[in-house]
């Protein structure tokens, strides 16, 4: 059963300055693995490591505007807090919950990720990193 | 709060609503959240300015009606009043970053010859800069253009002008050609790090594209 509230924790410009970087990190290397078409499993690296920027990216957006972010593994509770930073904090939010529904099959390798699969998860962790950057600098 | 927004706010001196640095600080941080936040909060992400500073700033914001504070327990929950005759004011300069770099974009995708890459970098890109700062802008030019083409120069000229006149800054532009960028890449010096950290890219192909991952 799911529970509900009290799912966030305090944070401040520092840390969503570090969450942005280690979302600005994880999506070059997303870039990067995505152009190794040699190795099979590249697709689904890359889309692993776009949907944890993403993730990162939420939190610093969170950090950064709110002052709270998602507790743990509660990434679509970061959702919800997006949807709370004006403006564009919607489009931020339905980026994420897109990359978190296909957070388990990239992780996992269940079905394979195909390259338009893939250029749309870096699209929308892109969106994301833009986002925070976007947010840390008002 | 007791009242209306309108015999609250002084009509007759409406610019004195924002008094300080601090008040802008504080409508920056409560313009950018629908969620209602504490003191400690818009404290927490203010760029500048102590908790007491903030607190007096919030009440004083809340009495002209710009922001409404509703009391949980024993501390107070504040918002911006979007609907606040002021409101538009408040959202143009919050958003003036934005809006130079919207600016920016559109002016470069208009370019006759389009750039291998521009960012700003360094303290405009970090948002940690001032009046006195110039808008680092780092330019790739394409291999077959020459530096002292009289296009592009045109073009980085035009460019160097409308900030100016948009901001009140100086722009200093770093220009390289795109072998340039390739050796950049390969000896990597600090400022490629520094644009790799902090670079907001406007045209063109990402500093990680150009110039490799970090170290």
């Amino acid at each position: 059963m799911t529970k509900r509230g009290g799912r966030t924790q305090p944070c401040d410009r520092t840390q969503a300055r570090t969450r942005l970087e280690n979302a600005q990190k994880s999506l070059e290397v997303a870039e990067l693995t995505a152009g190794d078409e040699a190795v099979p499993a590249s697709r689904s690296v890359a889309a692993a490591l776009a949907v944890l920027s993403g993730i990162a990216a939420a939190d610093a957006a969170c950090c950064a505007a709110l002052g709270r972010r998602s507790r743990g593994e509660e990434h679509r509770e970061a959702a919800a807090l997006l949807r709370q930073i004006v403006p564009a904090g919607d489009r931020a939010a339905k980026a994420l919950i897109d990359l978190l529904n296909l957070k388990d099959t990239a992780h996992y390798g269940l079905i394979p990720i195909t390259r338009r699969e893939l250029t749309t998860t870096l699209r929308r962790a892109r969106i994301l990193v833009d986002f925070a950057g976007e947010v840390l600098r008002r | 709060m007791s009242g209306t927004i309108i015999d609250i706010m002084n009509l007759s001196r409406p610019w004195a609503l924002i008094r300080s640095p601090i008040d802008i600080e504080v409508m920056v941080v409560l313009r950018g959240t629908t969620r209602p936040l504490t003191g400690r909060d818009v404290a927490r992400l203010v760029r500048a300015g102590s908790q007491p500073a903030v607190n007096a700033a919030l009440r004083r914001l809340a009495e002209e009606g710009l922001v409404e504070a509703e009391e949980a327990g024993s501390a107070y929950l504040y918002t911006f009043n979007r609907e606040h005759l002021a409101a538009s004011a408040i959202e143009l300069l919050a958003g003036i970053r934005t809006e130079l770099e919207r600016r920016l974009r559109g002016e470069i995708a208009e370019w006759r010859i389009a750039p291998v890459h521009v960012s700003i970098f360094g303290s405009a890109a970090r948002g940690d800069g001032d009046t006195r700062s110039d808008i680092d802008v780092f330019v790739v030019r394409p291999a077959d253009v020459s530096e002292d083409d009289p296009g592009w120069r045109e073009q980085l000229d035009r460019l160097s002008d409308h900030v100016y006149n948009w901001t009140g800054n100086r722009v200093a532009v770093s220009e390289v050609s795109a072998a340039d960028a390739r050796r950049l890449r390969r000896e990597r010096p600090a400022i490629v790090e520094e644009i790799r950290r902090d670079a907001i890219t406007l045209a063109g192909r990402t500093p990680a594209e150009l110039l490799g991952t970090s170290k």
